[in-house]
């Protein structure tokens, strides 16, 4: 369900952009666009597979300075 | 087209809000939890940490006028390695925008609305970054000092009317030596340090006040680091050991204050200061976030990627976190490392350092 949300906020966000782009002659940033929204979707497939955050993966990159600092 | 330029006031409520938006609010809590009642003498110890940034940060500016952070990566370090550190800072902006994000949503879900559904707060600060950030600098730099003016008018009046509340006496100072108030600064630290921020504003700095950029750093900082420190002072004074406990202390302050039948309930000040800094916090890290991915991609304008780079940007924020527990213990512990030993103390530092040999050489 997630997944189908993110993907047609992708698609809404994308229509947008195309079209305020097409008016002030950017097209050339759709390409950004859509390498953007595939990470959007591409983070959301992953996190729903597999539970990864940012806090945990840099809880354990730092957990051994911590304890070292912390105690 | 017209240069924008900001001007001093716009450029110290920036700071201000950068810093304050929300350490102000959760900085005694966290200074409490490791240093004890000691922690207000953390906070002292972080400002002074922060003028030496912000001194650097001044320096920066008077060596390189006209260019953005990533702009004096390259000038200082070369080329490549200065991509590579401008890749880096957009990597440091992501993770640090999205757990600002998290915490602003989850703060405002468990404390003001317990019974809100959390994609809401989501979906009104994503509406708001980006009505913001299509608007401008000049829209971003009026509201941060609007709401500097209500900031400092709402902390005031809890200071001045918590005062007959204080009762918890701040002894034994340093009970337990330096070594914990030391530790307490490392947060603090990581929040007041955010003023390296500014430097991707560099050429939007006033030129004609250019003499006044050095009292302007220094003074906003003095304000955050004094108005942070009466704040913890406050806090422990009424709350004691307590403080600790509770993630928005002075949240708690506010609602004990009770003046006859007609002062009360200041806690509304809280929120709205906690949800304004916030959103401009959000915006402006967003704003130079979007800055340095122009420049690193040489593209002429950040606008038409501001939709797509929200909605990674919430997306990251949405699962940032599994629990509040990993949140605040990442905040507290793991987040003032991760800052202070990359873009905010390390890296500036070294590219500082790498300048004054590079500037010595070539005058020899």
């Amino acid at each position: 369900m997630k997944i189908l949300l993110i993907l047609l906020a992708c698609i809404m966000a994308l229509v947008f952009e195309m079209k305020s782009n097409r008016k002030e002659g950017h097209q050339h940033y759709l390409l950004i666009n859509v390498i953007v929204l595939l990470i959007v979707i591409f983070t959301t497939v992953i996190h729903e597979h597999k539970p990864f955050t940012i806090t945990n993966i840099m809880i354990k990159f730092f957990q051994p300075m911590v304890e070292l600092i912390y105690g | 087209m017209k240069q924008i330029r900001l001007n001093t006031l716009q450029l110290s409520s920036i700071i201000f809000i950068q810093i304050a938006g929300t350490g102000l609010l959760i900085v005694p809590g966290t200074v409490v939890l490791i240093a004890g009642i000691d922690g207000w003498i953390s906070i002292i110890i972080s400002t002074l940490h922060a003028l030496l940034l912000g001194m650097i940060v001044f320096f920066l500016y008077k060596y390189f006028p006209n260019d953005t952070l990533i702009g004096i990566f390259e000038k200082v370090t070369g080329k490549i390695i200065g991509k590579l550190l401008g890749v880096g800072f957009v990597i440091y902006c992501l993770v640090s925008l999205s757990t600002v994000i998290k915490q602003g949503c989850s703060i405002t879900l468990n404390i003001f609305l317990p019974e809100s559904k959390p994609v809401n707060f989501y979906i009104a600060y994503f509406l708001i970054v980006v009505y913001i950030l299509k608007m401008g600098i000049t829209v971003l730099a009026r509201t941060n000092v609007l709401i500097t003016i209500f900031l400092l008018i709402s902390f005031l009046t809890i200071i001045l009317t918590a005062i007959p509340l204080l009762e918890i006496p701040l002894k034994p100072m340093m009970a337990e030596g330096m070594k914990p108030i030391l530790k307490g600064s490392l947060s603090p630290s990581s929040l007041m340090n955010q003023v390296i921020l500014i430097s991707m504003i560099f050429p939007l700095f006033p030129k004609e006040e250019k003499g006044n950029i050095k009292k302007v750093i220094l003074y906003s900082l003095l304000l955050v680091g004094g108005l942070s420190t009466i704040l913890s002072v406050m806090t422990i004074g009424i709350l004691g050991l307590e403080t600790k406990d509770q993630y928005f202390p002075i949240y708690t302050i506010a609602k004990l204050i009770e003046i006859d039948y007609f002062w009360r309930r200041l806690d509304v000040l809280i929120m709205f200061a906690w949800v304004g800094g916030v959103t401009l916090k959000i915006s402006f890290w967003f704003y130079c976030t979007l800055l340095a991915i122009k420049q690193i991609l040489n593209i002429e304008s950040y606008q038409p990627i501001v939709l797509p780079m929200t909605l990674l940007i919430f997306t990251l924020a949405f699962y940032a976190t599994n629990n509040s527990t990993e949140l605040s213990y990442y905040l507290g512990r793991v987040y003032p490392l991760f800052s202070l030993l990359s873009y905010e103390l390390l890296i500036p530092v070294l590219i500082f350092i790498i300048m004054l040999v590079r500037k010595g050489v070539s005058t020899r």
